[in-house]
């Protein structure tokens, strides 16, 4: 076997442990020090983002561009930061001590060498979100008009987060959490999968972080 | 071309090449996250280009060595695991390719970017130089020295193979 033919066949194998990582949920490929990393994909996901899809069209289809799709299954601890909303990228809650050391900046959390570790800034919003609630047939939403500005901070989360999970966080607990699927970038949201009283207290928290 | 559609269209092919450059998919993953929240804020200039894709590549590749540079003392470079293999590896030709992985983990950064974009994405010396930023008798040393550092570092000799390499 010839080295170049050896040196196409590691680079397939590369290849390989890409696509096993961006197309299966579980387990990480290729890094022994991540273990434990969970992923969602558009295949896990397909029965949700369809039932996403169909509540947001019964809510009045106000879901252009969002691809951020609810999940409540594993939510990271809720930010203690006051007068904010902020956006978390966190793929699970395993490092209680770090997310409270991060909890003061509101900032991006990301799963990483088998712990919850700080990231980046993706987005704070101090000014009030406009947020408003609808229902349809019994699916209770809120849909979310981000500022200029907001979108702008708002697109940058999404856009370095696709394939990771976001949350928003705001009044000390989580609103949404979410896999970003792809970015978004013309500032509307639809939050769907709550109850009445759930719907009111997050378009409350939008309105007056 | 709209950026939504791009990183639709375009984004496993560049966890691909990242993957291939880093040797570590996670790693890849986090370089190209990183690139294209930075490829948004300049898209306006960036999807109206001729060949979009090839500017963001270029985005990871300094990402990676810039990466890398800031890195390199917190995150060992560690050899690849070993994984499950497909249905067809057989014993010596999967541990020779695992032996190829680990050895690429060794290039210095550089020299194995130029062999990623000589022999993954197929540039020509010329077009590696302008990718790199530097001089095309540079790429072809860089070239030059990375193929003997894994011929040699596979402890056997293959000159015949390496003479392939450089003339393709």
């Amino acid at each position: 076997m010839s080295t170049l033919h050896t040196l196409r066949e590691a680079f397939t194998e590369l290849e390989r442990r890409a696509d096993t990582m961006t197309a299966a949920p579980g387990e990480q490929v290729g890094n022994a020090s991540r273990p434990t990393r969970r992923r969602w994909d558009r295949r896990t996901l397909a029965p949700l983002v369809a039932a996403v899809a169909v509540a947001a069209i019964l809510a009045g289809g106000i879901i252009a561009g969002a691809s951020l799709w609810p999940t409540h299954t594993e939510q990271p601890a809720a930010s203690t930061v006051p007068g904010a909303i902020t956006v978390w990228q966190t793929e699970t809650a395993s490092c209680p001590a770090q997310q409270a050391q991060h909890a003061v900046s509101g900032a991006v959390l990301r799963f990483h060498d088998g712990c919850v570790q700080l990231v980046d800034l993706a987005a704070t919003f101090t000014s009030p979100v406009q947020a408003q609630v609808t229902t349809s047939d019994g699916n209770w939403a809120v849909n979310v008009t981000f500022s200029e500005q907001q979108t702008a901070a708002f697109t940058r989360a999404t856009t370095s987060a696709v394939g990771h999970r976001l949350a928003l966080v705001g009044g000390g607990q989580v609103l949404f959490a979410a896999i970003v699927g792809e970015p978004i970038t013309n500032g509307n949201l639809t939050i769907t999968g709550m109850s009445e009283d759930e719907a009111h207290t997050v378009a409350d928290i939008l309105r007056n972080p | 071309m709209e950026f939504t559609e791009y990183v639709r269209e375009q984004r496993p092919a560049l966890l691909r090449f990242a993957t291939v450059l880093t040797g570590q998919a996670w790693l890849a993953d986090d370089v190209v996250s990183d690139v294209l929240g930075r490829a948004f804020e300049k898209w306006e200039t960036i999807g109206d280009l001729d060949r979009p894709h090839a500017y963001v590549r270029r985005m990871i590749i300094n990402e990676y060595l810039s990466w890398r540079r800031r890195r390199r003392c917190s995150t060992p470079v560690a050899d690849m695991p070993e994984t499950a293999g497909s249905v067809d590896d057989h014993g010596a030709n999967h541990a020779e390719r695992e032996a190829m992985i680990a050895r690429l983990q060794r290039l210095p950064r550089r020299q194995r970017a130029a062999v990623v974009l000589r022999y993954y994405v197929g540039l020509t010396h010329d077009e590696i130089a302008a990718e790199l930023g530097c001089r095309t008798s540079t790429v072809r040393s860089q070239i030059s020295r990375a193929l003997a550092t894994l011929r040699i570092t596979d402890g056997s000799q293959h000159p015949a193979a390496v003479s392939e390499l450089e003339e393709r």
